[in-house]
């Protein structure tokens, strides 16, 4: 009885040493990513398969992505930072989502160049090496460790040029010729002011009725575009950061001024609000929380003949693809290379992570192994996507409709393979068109509003009030603009401007 | 002999005119409260086509059951999300309920010595908030809820309103002798309470539990602060998530470019009332059952016997 006890009991132990041993064999550690912009319902094939991956790599991490949040997911996400989640490892980041200068500034995120602890140095040069150095130079600013880079940016367009949005298909219908209202190839900077462009407008308006309105514009944006100003990077949409369309690289003015004293901005007003008065643009615009709607379901119906955007390379075609006319996009300015546009995706390592190191060594493998990177942007063969006869990545929509990241904000999209509505060397071409971007006077600069913050507070009330109906021509500029600028030197704007231009005087003599 | 005509007795009535007017004002009021579900009920059925062209509408050009399909071919997420809303309002009310009873009855018996602390225990976190801060760190450092149906339920399961209307309540409506009875009787605190006071205290219970549901099944703000699995989601966050990135989208559309959004992404209109309306019915259901509670529960201690 005794004999049997014992070798039940060794038995036992053994078992438990085993399982014991072949626990720590499993020594990789799971690093949380929490993505942008996605819409994921299911992903466990594709975790699968890039931990496989990770492990054939032999880098001792396993990923476990977050997609909560969409578009949105600043929001949550400022949340958890805010709270000292250590759940999450890594944040996607930029300039227009959750606020890269903010947090990096406020010590939410970790310095990966940090003398004391240079992880960039120790598990991320491959990475380092992989990113161009303009992008880095976007993701260092200043906080809590020092000057330094506090994010891995998102290699992808950097290079964003502001173009038209031609419906050539119904352009075409109308009889009016591309080409003598556009030059393809040259900056289309004063087609707005063309009798043609008019002509062209009046002639659909004729054609298809009150309900058709042909010049679909985005509030804001449009006459940013057609006035040539960077982002307004106190994020007002007040301040005119203008260059020069033939040279980005030139600023107009040594300052930074109000759009509405910017000559060619009232100008340009001055056209929407004749052609708001003639019925070429939706009213719908003008009302806040409407306009991106009524934009999107406009422009997916080919209900338009002539919109605006700030182009990225490869859009026309799957804009062709998605809306099934013939869209041609003929360039407003030069692509230019600005701060937003250059900070506008990356990733950035929380302070509150317990996997610093395993989150730096996941994003080295993550931008530089194309297999990986295809399994996370673009899902698993066979499930995902195909490859076609060219071998070129096809979509399959059986698939993608459970799992559809935003390819753009997956980290390096230069290691990712072509899809079929791409192209064979739609990277190279992609590669050189961001090789022809001009860097803004002001690439670099950031603005911080905590001296001023609240003016800012006060303004940001006094833009909504007038800021969209005036960019899309509702109102009258007349009238509206004297009271808008009442309206804003009453509630401070002096004292922002002055506080933006002596921060960019000291941006410029640093540098 | 003539009868002497004897003026009608109206007693507390008021003149036709008055109740007319009140009539018409209360009529008003159900109105402007019923008329923006019926408007969203109408922009569930109203086509893309239609409200690209024509906008809102109580007339659309074409009616259409398309935003409905598409809620429904939303599939797996839609029901998960549903499944998700239903459990944490049954499993979620039932525990608060059952916790604002025992916690109220203990404050509302006199011959309890700690009453007083409780009840200020309970007071003081109306008054004074723990912050958002603390409140997340606690519940998902502390208590280790996070991603979960617990992480719904729990942080909502004791109300302070609900604990003193149902003190007030068993104050009111429970005569001490009726205790005294029982405990003559053998009860103990549990049968008392159970047997004895519970089924007395129905009204109120109801009107608390109608109340504790409808804020479970609204609640989107504590999937936001705790929940990132999306198997985990209730309906209003689906909702609340696409309402977000919409409204991201808006304020950035200039910032970013429409260039960089794959549109086909985004819930067109009709998508977010159809899901409105499926969310509202199944609590809209659950008034008629709790209804006949909540009327008698507002009219006790109202007439004096």
């Amino acid at each position: 009885m005794k004999k049997r006890f014992l070798l039940v009991f060794a038995i036992l132990v053994a078992t438990l040493i085993f399982a014991t041993a072949c626990g720590n064999n499993d020594d990789t550690t799971e690093v949380t990513i929490w993505f942008m912009g996605a819409s994921v319902a299911d992903d466990s094939d594709v975790v699968e398969a890039a931990n496989a991956r990770l492990a054939e790599l032999g880098v001792p991490v396993t990923i476990n992505p977050v997609w909560t949040g969409g578009w949105a997911m600043g929001d949550p996400a400022q949340i958890a930072l805010d709270t000292g989640d250590s759940s999450v490892d890594i944040f996607w980041t930029g300039s227009w989502g959750l606020d890269f200068w903010m947090n990096a500034r406020v010590g939410n995120f970790i310095r990966l160049d940090n003398p004391d602890n240079n992880l960039l140095h120790q598990y991320g040069q491959e990475v380092r090496a992989a990113v161009p150095n303009a992008l880095w130079n976007a993701f260092t600013t200043d906080g809590p460790s020092g000057f330094g880079i506090y994010g891995i940016p998102g290699y992808k367009d950097y290079a964003q040029m502001y173009a038209w949005d031609v419906n050539n298909t119904r352009l075409a219908e109308l009889g009016f010729n591309f080409d003598d209202l556009f030059d393809a190839n040259g900056i289309n900077y004063d087609v707005l002011f063309d009798p043609q462009f008019e002509a062209a407008l009046a002639a659909a308006k004729a054609a298809w009725g009150d309900t058709f309105f042909p010049l679909a514009i985005e509030p804001e944006l449009f006459a940013r575009a057609l006035s040539n100003a960077d982002f307004d990077l106190t994020g007002l949409h007040a301040f005119h950061f203008g260059f020069d369309p033939a040279n980005p690289a030139q600023p107009v003015n040594p300052t930074i001024g109000l759009y509405l004293e910017n000559e060619r901005f009232v100008a340009v007003i001055e056209r929407l609000h004749h052609f708001w008065n003639q019925g070429f643009i939706d009213p719908r615009m003008a009302i806040p929380g409407e306009a991106s709607t009524v934009l999107v379901e406009t422009r997916n119906a080919g209900e338009y003949l002539f919109s605006q955007t700030v182009y990225a390379y490869g859009f026309s075609s799957s804009m062709v693809a998605e809306r099934g006319i013939d869209v041609r996009f003929p360039a407003i300015s030069r692509p230019i290379v600005s701060s937003v546009s250059a900070a506008g995706s990356g990733f950035a390592i929380s302070v509150y992570s317990q996997n610093q190191e395993a989150a730096m060594q996941l994003m080295n493998a993550w931008y530089t192994d194309t297999q990986l990177a295809v399994i996370l942007s673009e899902g698993v063969e066979g499930t995902h996507w195909q490859r076609d006869s060219n071998g070129l990545i096809s979509l399959i929509n059986e698939g993608r409709a459970n799992f559809s990241p935003w390819r753009f904000g997956m980290g390096n999209i230069f290691v990712l393979e072509p899809r079929d509505t791409d192209g064979i060397g739609y990277f190279e071409r992609f590669q050189a068109y961001n090789a022809a971007g001009v860097g803004t006077s002001i690439l670099g600069f950031t603005f911080n509003s905590e001296n001023v913050s609240t003016e800012m507070a006060a303004l940001t009330g006094v833009v909504d009030q007038f800021h969209q109906s005036l960019t899309v021509g509702a109102l009258d500029p007349s009238v509206a603009i004297p009271e808008y600028l009442a309206a804003l030197r009453a509630n401070g704007i002096d004292t922002v401007m002055a506080e933006l231009n002596s921060q960019l005087q000291a941006f410029y003599a640093a540098r | 002999m003539t009868a002497i005509p004897q003026k009608k007795f109206r007693g507390n009535s008021i003149s036709r005119l008055a109740e007319a007017a009140i009539h018409l004002i209360t009529g008003s009021i159900a109105l402007l409260c019923i008329i923006p579900f019926i408007f969203i009920v109408i922009i569930a059925f109203s086509s893309a086509e239609s409200l690209r062209t024509v906008g809102y509408t109580f007339f659309p050009t074409e009616w259409t059951t398309a935003s409905f399909q598409a809620a429904f071919d939303m599939g797996g997420q839609l029901w998960r999300s549903f499944y998700n809303s239903v459990v944490v309002t049954v499993v979620g009310t039932f525990l608060s309920v059952l916790i604002t009873i025992m916690y109220s009855y203990g404050l509302s018996r006199t011959d309890y010595p700690l009453r007083k602390f409780f009840a200020f225990f309970v007071f003081f976190t109306m008054v004074f908030g723990g912050g958002l801060v603390p409140t997340v760190f606690v519940i998902r450092n502390v208590l280790g809820l996070s991603n979960s149906l617990a992480a719904l339920i729990v942080p909502a399961l004791i109300i302070p309103f609900h604990v003193i209307i149902m003190r007030t309540f068993f104050k009111t409506s429970v005569p001490e002798s009726l205790i005294e009875s029982a405990r003559l009787d053998g009860a103990g605190e549990f049968r008392t309470l159970f047997s004895i006071v519970v089924p007395i205290a129905k009204p109120g219970i109801a009107t608390v539990a109608l109340l504790t549901a409808i804020n479970y099944w609204n609640d989107w703000f504590l999937a936001l602060l705790f929940i990132r699995d999306r198997d985990f989601f209730p309906l209003q966050y689906l909702l609340m998530e696409m309402q977000q990135n919409i409204e991201f989208l808006r304020r950035n559309l200039a910032m970013i470019g429409a260039s960089n959004i794959n549109f086909a992404d985004l819930p067109g209109e009709g998508l977010r009332m159809a899901l409105c309306v499926i969310i509202v019915l199944p609590i809209a259901f659950a008034y008629p059952f709790f209804q006949r509670y909540i009327i008698s529960g507002l009219t006790v201690g109202a007439v004096k016997e």
